[in-house]
């Protein structure tokens, strides 16, 4: 903890979309030069124009370019910038890349390439958080088997016992589902156990596995956390994100329903000894699993600024990117814990160019028509504009759309007027989709788990028949014309091979596609 | 005007006019129209028959109107002309009749006010060093005919407008 200021005139943005975007504005308003990088695809992207100076890295494909870290250091370089925000994905969390950007004298806005180490290894980061005294999933390891792969059934059930039922059997190297089995009582566990390495030694060579106390339906509870270099800690409360589809959240919102004041409180402290632990510096979210009973264990701690967290910076009204500089700069945390609070409730909604009727295959292709939502409390965290493409190379993430109200129920209410009043053609969206959650009884009981889509949501279809009249007459008119001319009128021809303009749809109705 | 649009019901025939400034469409011959105006920002106000509006979006995608309403998107197409060659109908969609692709036109085989029979041919056209005769989509009474004998055409050029048939 060095506490030196490091001067900082130019920020580097390694990043692309909504979240580059979010970074250029915080600089722009602190009076800060902006460098963007981007790929041969983005050289007319929102960010790649929104700042002072940009760098075009390579090709479409990631590798070849937002996650080209020696480039992005040559470009920090040759445009005089000081330090390099890399936003969240791509290079966020590369413990290698962090390494570089000090070694080139460069400010990584961010952790230590040690912390991130640490952080990214799911069994150290476990033996730092029980050290620090933060609650983790009972666990234990189990005795080598004999080389007949056959377990000591007596010694299986005395650490089985004590980790308690129903447990997890989990490959000490695995991932991916592989060397896995959930057991429900004590009768199954010898066999499950020899199951499971034996898994897990033919899928990662090594059969040593473990358990784990198997927790049924739990929420996803997670703290933001904060850092500075001189040993300041604090959290800025809690983000639930519960609603997962394949471990990808789609809607967070705080407060998290499920946690009265004590909880919250146990649980910030908890978050604040886990940033303390590692001696963490800037913007950081712990994650924690929460039983029925709202025992919380640590999950795993993310190293960056979060998706999600605008949700955040609307209940406690701060910047969080703003403060993410403000600490690289070797600035003190802008708050104590004291002066931070939460005031009313903030959703936020992933909004993805995905069909939710075709198993969320991503939708390619242009933005043919984009009308953001506005009004009081609605905020829209956005990289792409109307007439810009959703391509394969990058993650289909159109905005994140969030809303602020004075509580639970005014906010659900607010984010359903704000998805119905968000029209987007040309892409399949998962509008109607996060429509139907937000509607869902279990969802305003604030009844969530991670499961929940699955449970509630199993085999989901649109309900376009309702309005279909309404829909037939609107484009029945449409095709009529019928609008006085002016910018925006008319009916918006957009096929790409036949540039029409919508004037030319005007006036006595002709057969269409062959026009 | 009338037109056709299927979507993932099934087909569907509707029925457009104008009244002062309103489009008024009769949806499957239902027995009120639903009015729509242009509203601002491209959006239209479609009203239901309740009298209450919402606000709907269209935009045309090749073969496609996404109409967006309420937070759903309804993909609708155009029944495709090349289907409606193979059926042996001409344009099937709608009572009007146009160029299918650019060519002359070789004869006219009706007049202004002839009542026609669907499936009647009512234009002679030479596209391609080919000739197609092109036959009346719908049953009604020939309203106008856009071109002369000889005339150079478009691909979606109006050739014959065809009006629906007086109530009996």
């Amino acid at each position: 903890m060095s506490g030196a200021r490091r001067e900082i005139c130019t920020v580097l943005v390694a990043n692309r979309g909504e979240i580059a975007v979010r970074v250029i504005r915080a600089c722009r308003e602190m009076g800060l030069r902006t460098v963007a990088v981007c790929s041969s695809a983005d050289r007319r992207a929102l960010h790649a124009e929104l700042a002072d100076v940009v760098v075009e890295l390579g090709p479409p494909e990631p590798a070849a370019s937002y996650l080209r870290g020696d480039l992005i250091i040559k470009a920090a370089l040759d445009t005089f910038a000081d330090a390099i925000h890399p936003g969240y994905g791509f290079l966020a969390e590369n413990a290698g890349f962090a390494e570089a950007c000090a070694a080139a004298g460069l400010t990584f806005i961010g952790p230590s390439a040690q912390v991130i180490r640490t952080m990214g290894e799911k069994t150290a980061a476990r033996a730092v958080m029980e050290k620090a005294g933060v609650p983790v999933v009972p666990g234990a390891q189990l005795p080598q088997p004999g080389p007949d792969g056959a377990f000591d059934a007596v010694a299986v059930h005395k650490v089985c016992d004590s980790v308690g039922y129903p447990l997890m059997v989990k490959a000490a190297f695995g991932g991916g589902g592989k060397g896995m089995r959930l057991v429900q009582d004590r009768a199954q566990v010898v066999a499950a156990c020899e199951a499971a390495a034996r898994e897990a030694r033919g899928a990662f060579g090594d059969g040593t596995v473990y358990v784990e106390r198997y927790i049924a339906q739990p929420r996803h509870v997670e703290f933001q956390v904060f850092g500075d270099s001189r040993g300041g800690a604090v959290h800025l409360f809690e983000r639930e994100c519960s609603i997962q589809r394949r471990h990808q959240k789609i809607i967070e919102e705080t407060p998290s329903p499920a946690l009265d004041d004590a909880r919250r409180r146990a649980m910030g402290e908890a978050a604040v000894a886990a940033a303390r632990a590692v001696g963490y510096e800037g913007a950081g979210t712990v994650e924690f699993l929460v039983d029925a009973q709202g025992d919380f264990y640590f999950l795993e701690m993310n190293t960056r600024l979060q998706v999600e967290h605008p949700v955040t910076e609307l209940v406690t009204g701060q910047d969080l990117v703003r403060a993410q500089i403000t600490v690289a700069a070797g600035g003190p945390l802008p708050w104590t814990q004291e002066q931070l609070s939460s005031r009313g409730h903030a959703i936020e909604c992933r909004v993805y160019a995905e069909d939710p009727e075709e198993n969320f295959m991503p939708s390619l292709g242009p933005l043919l028509l984009l009308r953001e939502p506005s009004g009081p409390g609605v905020r829209v965290d956005s990289g792409v504009r109307q007439g810009d493409e959703v391509s394969l190379y990058y993650d289909p993430m159109i905005a994140k759309l969030s809303v602020h109200a004075s509580d639970r129920a005014a906010a659900i209410e607010r984010m359903a007027a704000a998805l119905r009043d968000y029209p987007i053609l040309g892409v399949t969206t998962n509008i109607e989709y996060l429509l139907t959650v937000l509607g869902h009884p279990a969802f305003a009981a604030g009844r969530l788990h991670t499961g929940f889509l699955d449970e509630h949501l199993p085999a989901w279809r649109s309900a376009r028949g309702d309005d279909a009249a309404l829909a037939l007459a609107a484009a029945a008119a449409a095709e009529f014309g019928g609008r006085p001319q002016g910018p925006g009128a008319g009916l918006v021809a957009a096929d790409p091979a036949q540039p029409a303009t919508p004037w030319e749809r005007l006036g006595r109705y002709r057969h269409p596609g062959l026009g | 005007m009338q037109l056709k649009f299927r979507d993932t019901s099934g087909e569907h025939v509707l029925e457009a006019r104008r009244q002062d400034g309103v489009t008024l469409v009769t949806v499957d011959g239902a027995r009120d129209a639903v009015p729509v105006t242009a509203a601002g920002d491209g959006a239209w106000l479609v009203g239901g028959v309740d009298g209450t509006r919402r606000r709907a979006w269209v935009v045309s995608h090749r073969d496609e109107r996404l109409v967006f309403c309420d937070g759903r998107v309804h993909r609708l197409r155009r029944p495709d002309p090349v289907h409606a060659d193979e059926a042996g109908g001409a344009g099937a969609e709608g009572p009007d009749l146009c160029a299918r692709m650019p060519g002359k036109v070789v004869r006219l085989l009706v007049a202004a006010g002839q009542a026609v029979a669907a499936g009647q041919p009512l234009v002679i056209m030479e596209s391609m060093k080919m000739e197609t005769e092109l036959a009346a989509p719908v049953a009604g009474i020939v309203d106008r005919i856009a071109v002369a004998e000889g005339q150079v055409v478009a691909q979606g050029d109006l050739l014959v407008a065809v009006g629906p048939a007086p109530a009996e």
